[in-house]
């Protein structure tokens, strides 16, 4: 339903019944299902909402996660959940939270740090990742299926150039530059700075009961480890 | 349920005035008082429907702000940064690390009732105007506090939003080897050597984000705050919002 059609009385004109019935007709139409295209926005306050009544609108499901204790030591290639000190970096939403409306989303957000780096061998010439780890959020559907976000957040290490710096073309020589380069970024990891990562879920028919953070490493004979602690997570249904 | 107008009219016959004038007064009863819950279709009221909270000026913050949120920008190309002090420390003086307030980093609001809410702030720590402990300068992080009340305390710090900055240590020790790498603060920085070569210490962006659930009525303080651990130091909070979800359990107000 929207705006209710009415058949206008014509000055000069006689008013045929057709016209008067159909005014009227239309305002029983109209008003049979009345729907959002019948309010203003911005209309209701506390003093519209019945308090006996648990409106959808007013279910915001924010969850939350928060840790200041625990260290994770990534070691491995493939993602893993991150999981400090026992306390993985996890929300679970019991029963799993579903969606209402549509255009309906699952915003979440987690952040990190990185406490310490390993091991770091760097090679003569770096790969574009190999110093870089990745985390990425992941969630689990209402049938138990988990899903990964479709992107991930990559962090380097080292400053270490990905410039082949073996065999650098200058005048009458060609000149190896590479163990400068290695050395400098030995003795220059990046420690202790922290990760923001931020993702949305359009609708899942059957919700979400659970979001974790999982991190992997690229390469790990180049970086054998990251070691990571002090971490938050929020997530929340954004409502219609 | 619907509206239904007591009068058809019929091309044959005349219309009088009195029908019509009925319908009319039917159709105004159905709009002043004839319109019942049941009309209304379940989950059409939405966001968009409700008031917005008022931000500042006229009315208080504590407005009916669901969903809604708070948000301040601090221009980082107009506004210098807030510095801090370790010389000063703000309050709760007798515990054994206090903390520094940020000024204008956070906000103070009154919530009306129960809710979630969820704090983020973006923030820049620098790091190359503390010259005072050149070249030795400790770490310095930054954290989110909430406050219940007016009273800050250390316990109100979110020890898991640690941001760390200014992490330079000593580029020497005494006694030799001068050149020798020590991390005095723990810090896992050990950049030994010129001042300039230090700054992936120095300065750093932060995106942090933290939810608080079920937080009672009342005042609360929701800010960042900083380890003070040189002479001075300071900081940039560029943007910091503030987003309220009242529960769905409430009493009307009144």
């Amino acid at each position: 339903m929207s705006t209710i059609k009415t058949n206008p009385a014509i000055p000069g004109k006689v008013a045929t019944a057709a016209d008067a019935n159909a005014t009227y007709a239309a305002i029983q139409t109209g008003t049979a299902a009345l729907s959002d295209l019948n309010e203003q926005t911005e209309w209701a306050s506390w003093y519209h909402v019945d308090s006996a009544t648990q409106e959808s609108v007013f279910t915001s499901d924010v969850n939350d996660f928060c840790n200041s204790v625990g260290i994770f030591d990534l070691l491995v290639e493939n993602f893993t959940v991150v999981d400090l000190g026992g306390t993985p970096m996890r929300m679970t939403y019991t029963p799993a939270v579903t969606y209402q409306n549509g255009n309906e989303f699952m915003r979440v957000h987690a952040d990190i740090n990185v406490d310490d780096v390993g091991q770091i061998t760097l090679p003569n010439i770096l790969n574009g990742a190999n110093d870089v780890f990745f985390l990425q959020l992941w969630y689990r559907d209402g049938a138990g299926t988990y899903h990964a976000f479709p992107c991930k957040w990559g962090y380097s290490v080292t400053n270490m150039l990905t410039e082949d710096t073996t065999a650098i073309d200058i005048p009458f020589t060609i000149y190896d530059d590479h163990q400068e380069f290695i050395d400098y970024a030995m003795v220059h990891p990046r420690r202790r700075f922290r990760c923001s990562v931020t993702g949305f879920i359009p609708i899942v028919a059957s919700g979400i009961d659970r979001i974790e953070l999982r991190a992997r490493l690229v390469d790990n004979v180049v970086v054998s480890a990251v070691s990571f602690k002090e971490a938050t997570m929020t997530s929340m249904m954004i409502r219609r | 349920m619907a509206f239904t107008a007591p009068n058809i009219f019929t091309a044959t016959t005349t219309m009088v005035a009195a029908d019509v004038d009925q319908n009319n007064l039917a159709l105004r009863t159905y709009l002043n008082v004839g319109i019942v819950a049941a009309d209304i279709p379940n989950n059409v009221v939405n966001t968009v429907d409700i008031v917005r909270g008022e931000f500042l000026g006229v009315l208080n913050d504590n407005q009916f702000t669901t969903g809604d949120m708070y948000t301040q920008f601090v221009d980082l190309l107009t506004t210098n940064e807030q510095y801090w002090t370790s010389h000063v420390k703000p309050y709760d003086t007798a515990a054994a690390s206090p903390y520094t307030y940020i000024q204008n980093s956070g906000k103070r609001l009154v919530l009306e009732h129960q809710a979630d809410v969820i704090f983020s702030v973006g923030m820049l720590g620098v790091g190359n105007q503390n010259y005072q402990l050149t070249p030795e300068r400790l770490r310095n992080p930054c954290y989110v506090g909430h406050t219940v009340g007016d009273v800050k305390l250390v316990d109100d710090i979110e020890a898991c939003t640690a941001g760390h900055q200014f992490t330079e240590d000593k580029n020497n020790i005494d006694p030799p080897p001068g050149n020798a790498a020590v991390d005095v603060d723990n810090s896992g920085n050990i950049g030994n050597f010129s001042d300039t070569n230090n700054g992936f210490y120095c300065r750093r962006w932060y995106c942090q984000r933290i939810a608080f659930r079920n937080l009672e009525p009342g005042v609360h303080h929701f800010y960042v705050a900083a380890s003070a651990r040189c002479d001075k130091g300071h900081v940039k909070v560029i943007n910091s919002q503030i987003e309220v979800f009242y529960k769905n359990i409430f009493v009307e107000p009144g």
